[in-house]
């Protein structure tokens, strides 16, 4: 009860209320305390485009940004991200452009059965918003939290070069 | 299960107060998987999110303040990174990104895993942990803290407000073995300081992580020493006789780098 | 014209005589080398889609009313179920339907091994599914499991026969040895471990079914449950639009379809039955632990006088038993060889075809004795694979369509000779080495395979097959070959596929088979769309049709004339010419088989065993290469995949019950971005002149093949350890390099006795 009425505070939601705002939009949604973001956002939102590989937070598949930080949505909750921004693959695109970076991972090569790409795009975004010339090591290091099954990683580092500009 | 969430450190102590029974939660990176195995089914989560007193870090009196928010990210960055290299070195070693970006030093002290990447630097560097209840705060050393393996001496009304370490500047490092170079739950790992005296903290080997200390004159006994101070089991990760290995090769091979 | 033919048809390097019906149009053959569109470096057609997120796969797909299932799998190796109580769990929140032992053959009462699907439940959610699940209440009879390979083996336990092998006489060849190595070789098991676990979506619509399935086989889905379900097949209908990896486990239903199959009729609401990460671990397939004893006899020329082997192949409960002697049988010229294989019959879940199931495992021990017994006769390692190659295939004397295995090797001699170079990189702890490995495959694909194309009055072209794409870009591949033989740009060339009821029938996407399946049916069907459009184009123009041709989107005459191919298809308006082709035989007694080579650079830590791997060279012979992008990933795909088989993966299982220990992504340690060496791919890329009309094999599987014994070889360069078993762990090296030095010290013993 304490928890509502911090939330109530802080703005207008009714009970049990979260507001979510995903690629700029805001939801107010009701969700039960246990679902996890990515199932909001794939389930309740409709964005399946972050898709599940684990129950771990080992593969990656998962990764959204969170107030522009890359984290994965299946280690947080729906209701923690409440008043926050997520963004997810569907939202890179502006106006029908695509990001640089899925245009790269398209040009280059960067996948193949494409199931944990989102992820790998979104982890590339977040690394070259942070760090706009990355090093090969910095790449690697960068998206060593996503797994891929299928490519042997090569043309997902060329595909983050391309999109940071370096001749590859 | 009931999502609780403070906006103030204030409201965190009064809800753990009258929810003993909430879980706290900061980046999810081990309760997360828990709740997702349904290995644990808390009545109610404290979601610290949202509490800015716990976050970041601070210079007080010669030591170095990190808030039980601290993520590993942060660790990792300058200037914190240069007062506190093998905790930046443990960092580096979390996860991926993404687990770095949300994972926490409160977290990682909160689980007391044996494992913990952040213990053993933590240890060589003296940390001391502060904790909080409506009733009081008090300051626990690390290696009084953690009692066994992902146990403390959190009392249930008691939340980690972050650690007090020295040491800053000193030479230390931090390694790590596992089975691939990036994603791994440690095998074995170590951190070395050296500053007057030797110290050494090890993980997974033992059922806590554990500190062993010795004189300046001692280098050359010390790996064999810091092997010996382990009590490591045989698991799916690796062999207790690698790890005693492993800590040998490792403790001499950190003492090389520090002592350049 | 339709023929009718015996042939023997191979899949996963299992053979079978059948007759098959044939349908081929002579079509010329494309001159050797990158053509038009076909050749070169082309991006993937629906990259983009998947960059974007947009690519339908199974796991995305939601249905109105949809319900979802919790399998509830036997937590004993082996066990009776005295007594199971549903009730509880059709009495819980969500509960819909509820399915036991009784109710359907893919549920048992009398689980083999861990995993084994016992009772399932569809609720509104899956969570409720789960909670469910746990509340029904069973009596277990546990029992002793068998789940060691050796003790199965003298049991006779077995999944099918055993497998003997002689030609030549192995002991008379032996006994003619000069050198004889003999070794045993242990191989672990490995998981597939796709990111799209294994799921399906049942939906009864009127009296058929509609199954959407992440599946490498459309059509082997639609016979194998129209004959679980007792329907004619046209009343099932199978469909996959994308799906996240398969790696040979998605080959046929499994369990799961037919549970959600079950459960969609009981509720009659669309099921999906979604495997867990953890069950993907347990009860998806896997690459099957193997022992090999093996012996390498040579006289001191270097001629190889004898090979044999023992091979256990740890089957599991149920499955095949792949050819781990294959490579044995099928690389070199030895006249004298022996094998025996034993499938034996476990009580652990049960193997699916993996990558090149048989011959990963098969070449790792292979190709290590012979680097084994390379350094015994004090020949080079490659010079003695070159001293026995096979000029043909060995094991009943057909000729090669093609092997340029020699060619591959001479392409590999630049890296080789860095081989002292590699050695003195040696500092400290870290010793350095260099080894390699010869591949020998399938990948032929065969007959049948059928592809429509329809050109509209826009002169752009739709390629229709009711064929999948595992996300190894078939899609682009299948694309550019229509797109070369009518002439046309790629951008003007679409491909329909992943529905059984929109295309023809189409070849499964295993064993190396789409390209070298699929791409000539699709040339067909260009080619017959083709001739038709030149038929018109010729009436049109008042010219005879020999003298016509397609070519960059124009209708180009042989005196120089040119039109738009729309000055032609426009006459169309609303109308279409339709294609179509089909797959013609493989060549007659001819063996086709995928060859190649790899070298790899390593560097060992012999202080803390750790093993790093710097550089991969992969030379293969796949015939013509369609799009080298894709090849190329292929290949880095395929070596990445080797090199986690040989360091880091393993299903860790408890020895004394069988239970699965390794279930997450955690503790199954697939390599990450930050494992990877350094990568040299190099396809030969001369098309097969007797197969098909392209030229072209498969490459899917090749390039895992040579992986660890490429790397096991450069640890023994490096150290002289020699790795017996995979994955190399830090302890394994550990253990190889104590084993080494202790070897050293006997040897120097023994010369200072002398």
């Amino acid at each position: 009860m304490l928890a509502l009425s911090f939330s109530l505070c802080r703005k207008e939601l009714a009970v049990g209320q979260v507001s979510i705002t995903v690629n700029g939009a805001e939801h107010i949604l009701e969700l039960e305390p246990r679902e996890l973001l990515v199932y909001v956002l794939r389930e309740r939102l409709g964005l399946t485009g972050t898709n599940v590989g684990c129950d771990t937070s080992s593969c990656g598949a998962c990764t959204v940004l969170l107030d522009g930080e890359s984290v994965k949505s299946c280690t947080l909750l729906g209701v923690q991200v409440d008043g926050h921004e997520i963004t997810t693959i569907e939202g890179l695109a502006t106006n029908g452009t695509m990001h640089p970076v899925q245009e790269a991972f398209h040009e280059q090569h960067g996948l193949q059965c494409g199931y944990c790409t989102p992820g790998f795009i979104m982890a590339a975004v977040s690394l070259l918003d942070e760090t706009p010339n990355p090093s090969e090591e910095e790449i690697r290091h960068a998206l060593e939290g996503n797994l891929c099954r299928c490519t042997g990683y090569q043309n997902i580092v060329r595909a983050v070069q391309a999109a940071a500009g370096v001749e590859v | 299960m009931d999502v609780l969430t403070p906006r103030s450190l204030e409201q965190a102590l009064r809800l753990k107060a009258e929810r003993p029974d909430a879980v706290p939660i900061q980046g999810g990176t081990d309760v997360m998987v828990e709740l997702n195995f349904d290995r644990a089914r808390p009545a109610a989560l404290l979601n610290l999110n949202e509490v800015a007193e716990l976050r970041g870090w601070s210079r007080q009196n010669g030591r170095v303040w990190l808030g039980s928010g601290l993520t590993y990210a942060e660790a990792m960055e300058r200037p914190l990174a240069e007062a506190l290299p093998a905790l930046a070195e443990a960092a580096r070693t979390v996860g991926g990104p993404q687990i770095r970006n949300r994972g926490t030093i409160g977290g990682n002290l909160g689980t007391a895993s044996p494992a913990g990447d952040a213990l053993p630097p933590l240890l060589v560097c003296g940390a001391e942990v502060k904790i909080a209840s409506v009733r009081g705060e008090r300051i626990v050393p690390l290696p009084d803290f953690v009692v066994g393996p992902k146990r403390n001496v959190l009392a249930e009304d008691e939340l980690i407000l972050g650690v007090s370490v020295g040491g800053t500047e000193s030479r230390q490092t931090f390694m790590k073995v596992g089975p691939r170079n990036a994603m791994v739950i440690a095998v074995v790992s170590l951190a070395v300081r050296v500053d007057g005296d030797l110290r050494a903290a090890f993980g997974s080997a033992g059922p806590v992580p554990t500190l062993v200390r010795a004189g300046l004159g001692d280098v050359d006994s010390f790996p064999q020493r810091v092997a010996e101070a382990a009590s490591p089991i045989d698991d799916v990760r690796g062999t207790a006789s690698y790890r005693r290995h492993a800590l040998r090769i490792l403790t001499r091979r950190a003492l090389d780098r520090c002592l350049v | 014209m339709a023929r009718l033919i015996r042939t023997e048809k191979e899949v996963e390097g299992r053979y079978e005589e059948v007759w098959i019906v044939v349908d081929e149009d002579a079509l010329d053959r494309w001159p050797a080398g990158p053509l038009t569109t076909v050749g070169q470096r082309v991006p993937r057609v629906d990259g983009l889609a998947r960059a974007r997120g947009q690519a339908l796969f199974t796991a995305d797909l939601q249905l109105p009313g949809m319900l979802h299932t919790a399998v509830l799998r036997s937590p004993y190796a082996r066990a009776r179920v005295i007594s199971i109580d549903l009730e509880p769990a059709r009495s819980a929140f969500g509960v819909r339907a509820v399915i036991g032992p009784a109710d359907l053959d893919q549920l048992t009462d009398e689980p083999g091994y861990v995993g084994h699907a016992v009772a399932a439940v569809a609720a509104d959610t899956f969570g409720q599914a789960q909670a469910a699940a746990e509340r029904i209440v069973v009596e277990w009879d546990v029992l002793e499991p068998l789940l060691d390979a050796d003790e199965a083996v003298r049991q006779e336990s077995f999944v099918s026969d055993v497998a003997n092998y002689e030609r030549g006489d192995f002991e008379r060849g032996l006994g003619g040895a000069d050198v004889v190595v003999e070794a045993e070789y242990r191989t672990q098991v490995v998981v597939h471990n796709s990111l799209e676990t294994h799921q399906a979506v049942c939906h009864w619509e009127d009296d058929g079914i509609t199954i959407y399935i992440s599946t490498q086989y459309i059509w082997g889905i639609r016979a194998s449950m129209a004959d679980h379900l007792g329907l004619p097949p046209d009343k099932v209908r199978v469909i996959c639009h994308a799906m996240g990896g398969g790696f040979g486990a998605k080959n046929s239903p499994g369990d799961y379809t037919p549970i959600a199959a079950e459960l969609a009729k009981r509720t009659a609401r669309p099921v999906r039955c979604a495997l867990t990460r953890r069950e993907e671990n347990v009860a998806a397939g896997n690459r099957n632990a193997t022992i090999q004893r093996l012996t390498a006899a040579a006289t001191t020329d270097g001629t190889l006088v004898a090979l044999g082997g023992d091979f256990v192949n740890a089957v599991g409960y149920s499955g095949w038993s792949a050819t781990t002697e294959g490579p044995m049988k099928m690389l070199y010229a030895c006249d004298n060889v022996r094998t025996t294989q034993y499938p034996a019959k476990l009580n652990l879940p049960p193997m699916a075809a993996f990558r090149a199931p048989g011959f990963v495992e098969g070449t790792f021990g292979l190709e290590c004795l012979l680097d084994e017994l390379a350094v015994k006769l004090g020949i080079d390692p490659l010079e003695l694979r070159r001293m026995n190659y096979a000029d043909s295939d060995r094991t009943d004397d057909r000729p090669f369509s093609s092997k340029n295995l020699a060619e591959c090797y001479r392409r590999a001699e630049p890296h080789w000779a860095k081989r002292d170079e590699v050695r003195a990189r040696s500092r400290g702890p870290w010793k350095h080495g260099i080894g390699l490995a010869s591949q020998i495959w399938y990948g032929g694909g065969g007959p049948p395979s059928y592809a429509w194309i329809r050109v509209g009055s826009d002169g752009r072209a739709q390629v229709v097959t009711a064929m999948q794409d595992i996300g190894t870009g078939t899609r682009t591949a299948m694309a550019q070959i229509a797109a070369e033989e009518l002439g046309i740009p790629l951008d003007h060339v679409q491909v329909s596929l992943g529905d059984s009821a929109r295309g023809p029938f189409a070849s499964i996407s295993a064993g190396s088979s789409t390209v070298p399946s699929m791409g000539p049916a699709v040339r067909s069907a260009a080619a017959d769309a083709k001739r038709q459009i030149i038929e018109i184009a010729a009436q049109r123009f008042h010219l005879e049709e020999r003298v016509l041709d397609l070519r960059d989107g124009q209708i180009v005459s042989t005196d120089g004339g040119s039109w738009p191919l729309t000055e032609v298809t426009g006459l169309l308006e609303s109308g279409q010419i339709l294609g179509q082709g089909a797959r013609g035989p493989n060549p007659a007694g001819m063996q086709v088989l995928t060859f190649g080579v790899q070298v790899a650079e390593v560097a060992v830590d012999v202080e803390t065993g750790e093993v790093r791997v710097d550089k991969i060279v992969a030379i293969h012979d796949v015939g013509r290469v369609i799009n080298a992008l894709g090849a190329e990933s292929q290949v880095e795909g395929g070596i990445i995949q080797g090199i986690g088989h040989t360091l880091s993966e393993e299903r860790i299982d408890d020895p004394a019950t069988g239970s699965i220990l390794s279930r997450t992504l955690d503790a199954y340690r697939m390599p990450t971005i930050a494992d990877v060496p350094e990568i040299v791919s190099e396809l030969v890329d001369i098309p097969d002149e007797h197969l098909t009309n392209l030229g072209s094999k498969g490459l899917g599987e090749p390039p895992i093949i040579p992986v660890a014994a490429a790397i096991a070889n450069a640890i023994r360069d490096a150290t002289g350890a020699e790795i017996r078993s995979l994955p190399i762990t830090r302890e394994e090296m550990l253990r190889a390099l104590r084993e080494a030095e202790a070897r050293e010290k006997e040897r120097r013993g023994a010369a200072a006795a002398v």
